[in-house]
């Protein structure tokens, strides 16, 4: 099959657009003259999605292909005010278009990365609706409270591979290839049918880009500095505090074979003492396509962070300092992924994936004492599409993962886990209008000589679409994530805090639904609301005993329910967005209900960008409401907790491949702490430039 | 979101907002508790008291520079201030724990300020209008009922041996009874 993506209107050749055969794992970009082909596919029918930024999706179903002949396709894309996303991977293990998702999907585009001059992902994340970040801990639709990041409750995985420590379970945001993101896929609600632990408030999926058809050099810089506070008691240095970041990638196609290959730097003396930090990475992937409709990619990326470490700051009325005790904490991590992944379509109604992956950690803490973990995650997993008919869609698979996990004996100790899972998934067109979804996940796991957990996770969904604009779309799903060796085997003490193994640990289970709308009014417009409701058991938190040590336990049995709204709109080059999500999160105790630690009620963010020609101007506010509740480990509880207001606003210039972003975060400088104890980011002035030859 | 309106619009006008700096604390002390072991049912008081010098006799015990009173009963940790009227340096920051009906009392110590391998109470230096902080102190609860453990010794080891009940009754009386085998006596 090949074929040419042209402008609609203009006749003009649309490069960079992607072209995904639905329900497999085939696709491929269009090159600077529009161009594209895919070789070797077997004969049959086949469903072609075209997809741009700024264009509206264009679906071809019914395209036959027959043997030994090259199809050519013409697309031509229509332009459109508000972005339409099209494809979505995460939620069914496979290609389809994001309307029959069969549940709630947020995305970010890498042009959104870029315009935000992130640092790193978790910033990008928090104007995804739903979403709301704790102390660098992810929580989606108040799935997940603050446990300095033990023990994340959001899946995070990069191109589908698992990306949490073996170790402490939590999320190395500086580990994720923030240059090389094609886009992010957010799901909403448990997700342990297809993806087993760890998915009990959701998922985020990095995709990384590919290859580019034509040679292609990236560059970006960033950098900037952080205002001196604005209260004259909070002054704690003389000098000015920066950031700067480099990084550097090409890539290139050469017959078949394509690679990217990246490194980059960042630095920064910290806009509070001890928050310094030196990194290094480098990412590199490459991918061949077989003649005969098949594809091996494989993608390695290295992190190196050596950085300080600001625990808990000296006082209230010192906010930007760290106790005399903790002037020389520092850590030295790094992490390493290698991914590899075999994708052989045998027939348009079969297809198989092998991946392979090993995810190494590493850190060395002078924190107090020194300690220091080495953890490995390892694992294949084995997925099989099947397509019987147009109308069903069958996923199955099988999945081991091991963790072993080397650390001192005064923080985890030495342990390994076994995870063994199997899955199915059926997708079935009922109607033109209408498609069910059902399936479900097994799995057994074991840690050291602890008794072995299974837990099977079943989920339905069903989505209908009443007219060409609308998709009503409703879920129940079960979730579980299993204990990670760190709540189980934490022997160590922090900030003068005692933590204790507990052994007797078991998994946190949530059931999960979600009715939700999305509308699209007019062709300059789109609406997406949905109420959901979550049950969670044995929830685990870290809870001091009546000794005054700590350990995770499983304390919580709880419950969120709330409702999400999003809104965007564009008027002729002003484009509108907003969202709003009400949760109310309650834990149950015997003597009465609690709101759930570190859940605010109300999340918000707005925005409007305005662009004229070359130039860009973007305004954009964000509010959380106060957490009502805190850990209890520290005697002011909740006290510095108040709501969080932040604007940012940014201006963007395009000359040529060259893009130029000033951006003000905070740019009012509020001051505010999400966790005890921890002043948020003042106000910084960020310079991004991209450039793309 | 009515009721969020005005503090969004305080936020948009105002630069610098949020958190703020408290009001400065002054001369004084403030550190952690730290409460090690379960509380007492009979607990009616908690207080952090500061002395000058390590006391000698029982007028002494009661010649108190500076006191918190405020500690939160059942909590795991608590974070005090003392506030004292005159830099320099003091000798003996306790914790002491009183019982329902019962009164402030020398031998229902929870816990002193020691640091390091010191094997009497730290002293800890104050500046005119500074707080000199992380003077945290560990607490046990079982020392008040009589536990054999190094910080008994640490926190009144140094204090003379008390000849009879009759003596605590006399003010300027001798202060200590039989604590321990290992006690000491003397200054650093």
């Amino acid at each position: 099959m090949s074929g040419r993506t042209i402008d609609k209107a203009t006749g003009e050749p649309l490069p960079g657009a992607s072209v995904v055969l639905l329900g497999t794992g085939i696709g491929t970009e269009s090159d600077v003259e529009g161009e594209f082909s895919l070789t070797g596919l077997p004969p049959g029918v086949y469903t072609v999605s075209v997809s741009l930024l700024g264009f509206a999706p264009h679906v071809s179903k019914d395209v036959e292909v027959a043997a030994n002949d090259t199809l050519r396709l013409s697309v031509g894309l229509s332009s459109t005010p508000i972005h339409m996303p099209a494809i979505v991977v995460s939620a069914s293990k496979r290609a389809r278009n994001v309307v029959d998702a069969p549940t709630s999907v947020s995305l970010i585009g890498s042009e959104e990365i870029q315009s935000d001059n992130s640092v790193t992902l978790n910033e990008s994340l928090e104007y995804v609706p739903g979403v709301n970040m704790v102390g660098g801990q992810v929580n989606i639709r108040g799935s997940s409270g603050y446990s300095r990041g033990t023990g994340s409750r959001v899946l995070m995985l990069i191109d589908g591979f698992p990306a949490l420590s073996a170790d402490n379970g939590d999320v190395k945001w500086d580990a994720i290839p923030i240059d090389q993101i094609a886009r992010v896929e957010v799901i909403k609600g448990a997700g342990s049918a297809l993806y087993g632990t760890g998915a009990l408030g959701g998922i985020i999926n990095v995709i990384t880009r590919n290859p580019s058809t034509d040679p292609e050099t990236h560059v970006r810089f960033l950098g900037g500095r952080y205002s001196e506070p604005v209260h004259q008691e909070w002054r704690w240095s003389s000098s000015g505090r920066y950031f700067q970041g480099t990084d550097i990638s090409h890539s290139r196609q050469s017959g078949n074979t394509g690679f990217i290959l990246g490194a980059g730097q960042k630095w920064t003396n910290g806009f509070r003492e001890n928050a310094w930090h030196r990194r290094y990475k480098l990412f590199a992937k490459l991918r061949h396509r077989f003649k005969a409709a098949a594809t091996i990619t494989a993608t390695s990326n290295w992190a190196l962070d050596d950085h300080g470490a600001f625990v808990l700051w000296k006082d209230r009325n010192e906010p930007l300092e760290v106790p005399d005790s903790a002037k020389n904490d520092k850590t030295v991590s790094q992490k390493l992924n290698l991914n590899v992944d075999f994708y052989h379509l045998l027939n348009p109604q079969t297809g198989y994936r092998l991946k392979s992956f090993v995810y190494r950690t590493e850190f060395d803490n002078e924190i107090g004492s020194r300690t220091s973990s080495e953890a490995y995650k390892i694992g294949q997993e084995l997925q099989l599409d099947l397509q019987p008919t147009g109308k069903v869609a069958l996923t199955v698979g099988a999945q081991w993962i091991r963790d072993v996990v080397n650390s001192s004996d005064h923080l985890f100790g030495n342990h390994t886990g076994l995870n063994l899972a199997a899955y199915a998934q059926a997708e079935i067109e009922a109607t033109d209008r209408m498609t069910l979804s059902g399936g479900s996940r097994y799995d057994r796991y074991r840690t050291d000589d602890r008794a072995a957990e299974n837990r099977l996770s079943p989920k339905l969904g069903f989505s209908y679409r009443p007219s060409r604009r609308t998709t009503l779309r409703a879920t129940l799903g079960w979730g579980f994530r299993g204990p990670v060796i760190a709540e189980i085997y934490t022997n160590a003490t922090f900030s003068a805090i005692p933590i204790v193994p507990n052994t007797g640990l078991v998994a946190e289970r949530s059931i999960s639904t979600e009715i939700a709308l999305d509308h699209r009014p007019t062709s300059w417009s789109h609406v997406n609301a949905a109420a959901f409701w979550s049950r969670y058991q044995d929830l685990v938190e870290a809870r001091p005993d009546a000794t005054g040590r700590v350990s995770f336990r499983n304390v919580a049995m709880g419950r969120t329910a709330g409702i999400e709204t999003s809104l965007a709109a564009a008027l002729g080059p002003v484009r509108l967005e907003g969202n709003y999500t009400f949760i109310s999160a309650i834990e149950n105790l015997p003597g009465g209900d609690l709101p759930l630690p570190y859940r605010p009620r109300h999340i918000a963010a707005a925005g409007a960008r305005a662009t004229s020609g070359r130039l860009t101007l973007e305004g954009r506010f964000r509010f959380r409401s106060r957490i009502l509740r805190a850990s209890g480990l520290l005697p002011e509880g909740n006290r510095d907790l108040i709501p969080v207001y932040l604007i940012d606003l940014s201006t963007a210039y395009a000359i040529g491949k060259v893009q130029v972003v000033l951006k003000a975060h905070n740019a009012l400088a509020y001051n505010y702490a999400v966790v005890e104890r921890n002043l948020g980011s003042p106000r910084r002035i960020s310079l991004g430039i991209n450039a793309r030859y | 979101m009515k009721r969020f309106l005005p503090t969004v619009l305080l936020a948009l006008i105002a630069c610098g907002g949020g958190l703020g700096p408290g009001p400065p604390d002054g001369t004084g002390i403030k550190g952690t508790l730290i409460f090690n072991g379960e509380w007492p049912p009979e607990t009616d008081d908690v207080a952090v008291a500061v002395y000058r010098r390590r006391p000698q006799t029982l007028a002494e015990f009661f010649n108190i520079a500076g006191w918190d009173t405020t500690v939160t009963i059942g909590a795991v940790r608590y974070e005090y201030f003392v506030p004292l009227e005159e830099p320099g340096a003091y000798e003996w920051i306790v914790v002491a724990w009183r019982p329902r009906g019962g009164f402030w009392n020398f031998e229902s110590l929870l816990g002193c300020y020691h640091v390091g391998n010191d094997t009497l109470p730290t002293p800890v230096t104050v500046r005119t209008g500074e707080t000199t902080k992380n003077v945290d102190i560990q607490t046990y609860f079982d020392l008040v009922q009589g536990a054999d453990r190094p910080d008994r010794h640490i926190c009144t080891g140094f204090l003379p041996p008390l000849p009879s009940l009759s003596g605590l009754n006399a003010a300027g009386g001798n202060l200590r009874r039989d604590v321990g085998t290992n006690n000491r006596q003397g200054d650093r």
